[in-house]
């Protein structure tokens, strides 16, 4: 069992490890921007936009997976959306509305980078059937 | 027909059955917004034209949805079958439920023939959801019709695009479909569809980014808003008519793009992107915490876990879809339902910026202000599909893996699918959805009996004169809702739902002015100052009152007087006599109405400066003769003084009421300040406006603005720091400010009316006081440079003239018995002045109420004797327009006279001296306070003044009021405490009593329970027996609002009313004959004034509308002046019925056409081809 379990660590390990090396780049750039946006909320200008505290999770959300596309399929992260929705449905029993507004709002945006993917991917085949 | 379409049909048609299980006991759904009425027929009528009396005293309804003409036809229909009033809703419930299914049924099943249960379930799940539910409180039948039309639309829309349907036959099918399922004509409706279109239109774009692509697109928009409009011209052309002149207007009263996003985010509180995902964010959930049912899905928690299975599904169906064409659609589908997410959610979710930016820039956007639902049903579209799509696709997976199952697991399917989202909507199984509120003594229903009387007074009104006008008792209170003892609540009045008869009501669908004089008809009633009610009636040609006990008008949030009251004034008043009873309604006449006095002809003329109310109960005054209203239309007065027989001047007393004016100025943070990169558009848009400013009022506001804007902006540059070097700058900007606003202030003459010389006069002083204090400030601050310091001073200066310059310009009331009046009369000359005794404080001591006027200091007139109950001071010679006159109103008195005060027992501590009361340590805790009586409850207004001082430093001076029976709870003594005074300070506190009794008590401190058991009550710092509060000159004065008429007599009067005869055959048609005369002759008709009333002579001649010769008169009505007089028979028409006419002539040939060549193609096909 323990040797089960530390092969299973060292894997995702191993893994995570392997993906950081494979993207660095695009890892920087997000935590860049991340980062960047985090620290021009208080600007003059820039404090008056409602809501700027989603729009960056937001932009950072799709900005990840449009930088990290080969590594995450529209079906994992379909998934991630489900298990999002799950996770929303425990969060209402307990009533924490900040928390849903989040999961509703990184589920959504979630989907409108996979509909946009997936359109992008299946544009040709669409055209065909159009003209069909 | 394949066995499969039977049974989904059948299904469906079952499901369609379930608005039958809400209707029990008798009950009908009436009341809130549902249009439903109580006389189908004559609303159905009533609607065949634009102009409707209905609604009181008539009004134009080419915006009330002239387009549900189908929606209330099939409503008239049942009616006209024979059927009862819950027949006929049941019959049209059942219709309305099962129509969506169907057409959503023919677009699925057209789509994917292949797929089993994709069509039924999509179906299932497009008739039944929360957002239809929530329709269905009200029964909105324009929603349900665009609903079941949206489907057809895309189908027809898809299958061009697609190339399955040519562009002739989709083009028309398309046009047919949305034609005749149109959302009742209510634009707003059609959010949800526009955007699904775009949507459509860019989808394609970008799939074929090509030339054919938009072509295609050219040509299918233009063919079906071709066919659209032909087919709608009916509604639309009245409508453009209608919009063309009064967008503007009602975007203002909506609040302008402002106001509506103010009202969307009311709305879309509950509208997040997560709770809309689970197919809930219906605003009743959140707005009403009494609502029926929502709690339920906030708290149970298996509710809660199932509203979770249709995002799932709804998204799942990503991974179901396999092949190319069913790709396409799902794509696009899941694509409409995220764009329409972001606009269901309207302003209030984190994408709201979209909706807001929309709503701000976006012209004619703000009309889709009630974003849940004028977008919402465009997502519920894609889920039912979506979902279903998903379901269909695990069913054939499971029945590919078991196929023993055989044919019966798909329909066994269908039934539990059916049956989960039937029990999932389960306030469908008894209609609890229709008892929208269960507040306690406020439970609200639109599922309601309506009691036999109200029924019978309907059949019995229906059958009389449709010009005899009633006023309807009990008033509304502000509120505006019109509620019943038995459960009938809405804006919309009664009486309005079951005749096409004229009921006077001051019911919030009026504007504002009607409203306004409304109620100050039923204040006269219950004053019993028939004088003036009579007057009133007579201009509003009011034949009769409707009595309604049964009215709920002990509610807290809407009630009004007790019918009681009404039908005591009635019964024991000669004026008025019983004509009918109707269980718990009464109907009386007013004595002496030969006939309607909806029309009348007089060479009398009447030209009124001032407030309506006034000229009321007026000796010289006659009510039929009409008045031209000088303030109201300044630019047509000059014609109309010089042509009126009789000119009254009744000026406004200038803070009466002595509210205060109230017009400061308030700080704000600028977003951009000087420095700013942004600067020079600040700098752009104020050479903007100062270009526009054209008349004195707009430049002395706009210079005001300006000096305002630069104070501000250097108070902030130094308050948050920021660009300090533009400090110099800004304020040598202000100081110019001030020098440009110097020209205009120190005009002699301020060419504007005098009223509103007063107000802006007050307005400019109380702006540069507060500026006055800004530059104290800044002044003092140690980040102000002496350079900057110089220029403030000089400013300060500045400020101080001109503030000395605007004061000097105010006159305005500041006591109770000195009145101040300022006004322009239209004409110079000699007037005879009058002041109505009933409006002075009191009727006893009037005699010495004199008046002076500020242009002649010697002059000072006393009243000479009293006609008709109205002072007169005899006749005054003036010589210039601008007038300021000042009333002392010697009727005044102190209520308190007399009236010995109670003190508390023991009264040890509490002194009396010369009126001075004064309380000692030895009366903590202990009260003085004087129980008054008989206080005006009616439009009554008091003051209560004194003057105290506390003699420590203790804050121990309570001060509050109370109504017999009602004691102030103890602890809240805490919060009447007056501040701290050494010195002798007044205090004024105003009542607007609502009973005629008011106790005022003066207590000692406050002793707080440990205090009181500890035997600590006076603090060990007071000497014994030392006095702690001194209070004197205490008074309680009625505040008057004297009503000042100046009268002067033109030409001789006569009393003769030249119409021979009138009729009115339909609504927008009266025809009348007048009397043989030689002119000037003034014709009244008493509908709401409408610019598009014509005269015509039956000759042909028409008078044309824009003449000057139309006016306004009594702030509401029609009037014509025909100089050389006018004779014989005449018709007095609304032209914009010609509109609708039109409109109809056109729908219909077109419908013809259409029709008849969709058939005759099909024969071609069929036969010859």
């Amino acid at each position: 069992m323990y040797t089960f379990i530390h092969k299973k660590i060292v894997k995702i390990f191993g893994e995570a490890s392997i993906f950081i090396r494979e993207n660095l780049a695009q890892i920087v750039i997000i935590v860049g921007a991340f980062v960047l946006l985090e620290v021009i909320q208080s600007f003059p200008y820039i404090n008056i936009i409602p809501n700027y505290q989603f729009l960056v999770i937001g932009f950072t959300l799709l900005l990840a997976v449009v930088l990290l596309r080969v590594s995450i399929s529209n079906k994992k992260i379909m998934l991630a959306v489900l298990v999002l929705l799950f996770l929303g449905a425990i969060i209402t029993i307990f009533d924490i509305e900040k928390i849903l507004e989040l999961v509703g709002f990184v589920a959504f945006v979630l989907l409108v980078f996979i509909i946009i993917r997936q359109i992008v991917n299946d544009r040709e085949s669409l055209k065909k059937t159009d003209s069909e | 027909m394949k066995r499969r379409i039977i049974f989904d049909l059948s299904l469906i048609l079952i499901l369609g059955l379930i608005p039958l299980l809400w209707f029990s006991d008798g009950k009908i759904i009436l009341g809130h917004d549902a249009g439903l009425t109580l006389d189908p027929e004559a609303n159905f009528a009533d609607r065949l034209f634009v102009w409707t009396q209905r609604f009181g005293i008539g009004t134009d309804q080419s915006f009330a949805l002239l387009g549900a003409f189908l929606i209330h036809g099939i409503e008239a229909f049942l009616a006209w079958l024979g059927f009862t009033l819950d027949a006929q809703q049941k019959i049209q419930f059942v219709f309305w439920f099962v129509l969506p299914g169907l057409t959503m049924y023919f677009l699925v099943y057209k789509t994917w023939p292949e797929r089993r249960c994709l069509p039924v379930i999509a179906s299932i799940l497009y008739m039944i959801n929360y957002y239809l539910i929530q329709a269905w409180f009200i029964a909105e039948r324009t929603k349900f019709s665009i609903y079941a039309g949206f489907p057809l639309l895309l189908y027809f829309l898809f299958s061009y695009f697609l190339g399955r349907m040519g562009l002739l036959r989709s083009v028309v099918f398309a046009g047919l479909a949305i034609s005749i399922l149109n959302g009742g004509g209510s634009f707003p409706l059609y959010g949800g569809l526009i955007i699904t279109v775009l949507l459509v239109y860019v989808y394609f774009i970008l799939l074929h980014f090509e030339k054919k692509t938009l072509v295609k697109i050219v040509y299918f928009s233009v063919g079906v808003s071709l066919v659209y409009l032909l087919l709608n011209a009916y509604w639309v052309i009245p409508y453009v008519f209608y919009i063309l002149g009064f967008y503007g207007r009602d975007l203002a009263l909506a609040g302008g793009p402002e106001g509506a996003l103010g009202w969307a985010g009311y709305i879309s509180q509950g509208a997040t992107l997560f709770n809309l995902f689970r197919g809930q964010g219906i605003p009743d959930w959140y707005l009403n915490q009494y609502h029926a049912f929502s709690q339920n899905f906030f708290t149970n928690p298996v509710l809660i876990a199932l509203s979770f299975i249709y995002p799932i599904l709804a998204y799942l169906s990503l991974f179901f879809v396999k092949d190319k064409k069913t790709k396409l659609l799902i794509y696009f589908l899941i694509i409409l339902s995220l764009v329409s997410l972001v606009f269901t959610s309207g302003p209030k979710s984190q994408i709201g910026i979209i909706y807001k930016i929309l709503t701000l820039y976006l012209p004619g956007f703000a009309i889709f202000r009630s974003a849940y639902y004028k977008f919402g049903y465009a997502f519920f579209f894609a889920y039912a599909i979506l979902i279903g799509f998903s379901l269909d696709s695990i069913f054939s997976r499971i029945q590919a893996k078991l196929p023993n199952l055989g044919i019966f697991f798909a329909r066994i399917a269908i039934v539990a699918v059916a049956s989960f989202v039937f029990f999932y909507h389960y306030p469908l199984i008894d209609g609890s959805f229709f008892d929208y509120s269960r507040e306690p003594s406020k439970e609200l229903t639109t599922r309601i009996k309506v009691p036999e009387y109200v029924l019978d007074f309907g059949k019995w009104i229906n059958r009389e004169n449709p010009n005899v006008r009633y006023l309807i008792v009990p008033e509304l209170s502000e509120s505006g809702y019109v509620a019943y003892k038995w459960k009938y609540w809405s804006v919309a009045p009664l009486n309005s739902l079951m005749s096409r008869h004229s009921f006077v009501q001051n019911s919030l669908l009026l504007p504002i002015s009607e409203r306004v004089l409304i109620s100050k008809m039923y204040q006269n009633l219950l004053k019993e100052d028939f004088e003036s009610f009579l007057d009133f009636a007579e201009v509003f040609a009011i034949d009769g009152i409707v009595l309604q006990k049964d009215f709920d008008w002990k509610n807290i949030s809407w009630g009004t007087t007790n019918p009681r009251t009404y039908e005591e004034i009635l019964e024991r008043n000669s004026n008025f006599k019983l004509e009918k009873i109707f269980g718990e309604w009464k109907v009386y006449s007013i004595v002496g109405r030969k006939k309607p006095q909806r029309i009348t002809a007089t060479t009398r003329l009447s030209f009124l400066q001032g407030d309506l109310k006034n000229i009321l109960s007026f000796p010289h005054f006659d009510p039929r003769a009409p008045i031209f209203m000088g303030e109201l239309d300044r630019k047509n007065s000059p014609y109309f003084v010089s042509k009126a027989s009789e000119v009254f001047v009744a000026p406004e007393c200038f803070n009466c009421d002595l509210k205060g004016p109230g017009l400061g100025l308030t700080f704000y943070d600028p977003k951009v300040l000087p420095g700013s990169f942004f600067y020079p558009i600040i700098s752009i848009q104020e050479q903007d406006i100062k270009r526009k400013s054209n008349d004195f009022k707009s430049l002395l506001n706009y210079y005001l603005t300006i000096s305002d804007r630069r104070i501000i902006e250097a108070k902030s540059v130094v308050e948050r720091e920021l660009n300090l070097d533009h400090l110099q700058g800004t304020l040598n900007r202000h100081r110019k400010s001030l020098a440009d606003l110097k020209k205009i202030v120190g005009l002699k003459e301020w060419k504007i009316t005098g009223k509103e010389e007063n107000t802006s006069a007050e307005t400019v002083a109380a702006h540069l006081l507060q500026q006055a204090t800004w530059i104290e400030e800044l002044y003092i601050n140690p980040l102000v440079k002496s350079e900057s310091k110089k220029i403030l001073a000089d400013s300060y200066e500045k400020v101080l003239v001109l503030e000395f310059l605007a004061r000097k310009k105010v006159w305005i009331t500041k006591d109770a018995s000195n009145k101040r009046f300022i006004f322009d009369l239209p004409k110079i000359g000699e007037y005879d002045v009058f002041v109505k005794k009933g409006s002075l404080a009191h009727s006893g001591g009037f005699e010495k109420s004199d008046i002076s006027l500020a242009e002649r200091p010697d002059l000072k007139v006393i009243p000479k004797e009293e006609i008709e109950g109205w002072l007169r001071y005899g006749p005054l010679k003036i010589d210039n327009k601008r007038l300021r006159l000042s009333l002392t109103d010697s009727t005044v008195k102190n209520l308190l006279t007399g009236i010995k005060p109670n003190l508390s027992s023991p009264s040890k501590g509490i002194e009396e001296k010369g009126g001075t009361y004064s309380f000692t340590t030895d009366s903590i805790d202990r009260c003085i306070s004087f129980n008054i009586s008989n206080l005006e409850t009616i439009g009554g207004r008091y003051m209560i003044s004194f003057q105290y001082r506390n003699l420590t430093d203790r804050k121990d001076l309570s001060f509050y009021l109370t109504t017999p029976g009602k004691k102030l709870p103890k602890l809240e003594v805490l919060g009447t405490f007056l501040p701290n005074s050494r010195k002798w300070s007044s205090e004024e506190r105003f009542i607007d009593p609502k009973n005629q009794k008011v106790n005022i008590f003066f207590c000692n401190g406050f002793s707080t329970l440990s205090e009181k058991l500890s035997g600590e009550e006076v603090s060990p710092s007071l000497i014994p027996g030392q006095t702690l509060i001194e209070i004197r000159e205490i008074k309680l004065v009625k505040i008057s609002s004297p009503i000042v008429m100046l009268y002067k007599k033109q030409k001789e009067l006569e009393d003769i009313d030249y119409v021979k005869s009138f009729e009115k055959p339909n609504p927008v048609l009266y025809t009348i004959e007048i009397k043989e005369n030689e002119g000037p002759l003034s014709i009244s008709v008493r509908e709401s004034y409408g610019k598009y009333w014509q005269v015509c002579e039956v000759k042909g001649k028409c008078y044309p509308f824009e003449e000057q010769s139309h006016f306004a008169s009594s702030e509401y009505g029609n009037a014509w002046y025909f100089e050389n007089g006018i004779q014989g028979k005449l018709k007095i028409y609304y032209l914009p019925q010609t509109m609708f006419i039109i409109g109809m002539f056109i729908s219909t040939v077109s419908l013809v056409i259409i029709i008849g060549g969709v058939c005759f193609l099909v024969l071609r096909k069929r036969y010859f081809s």
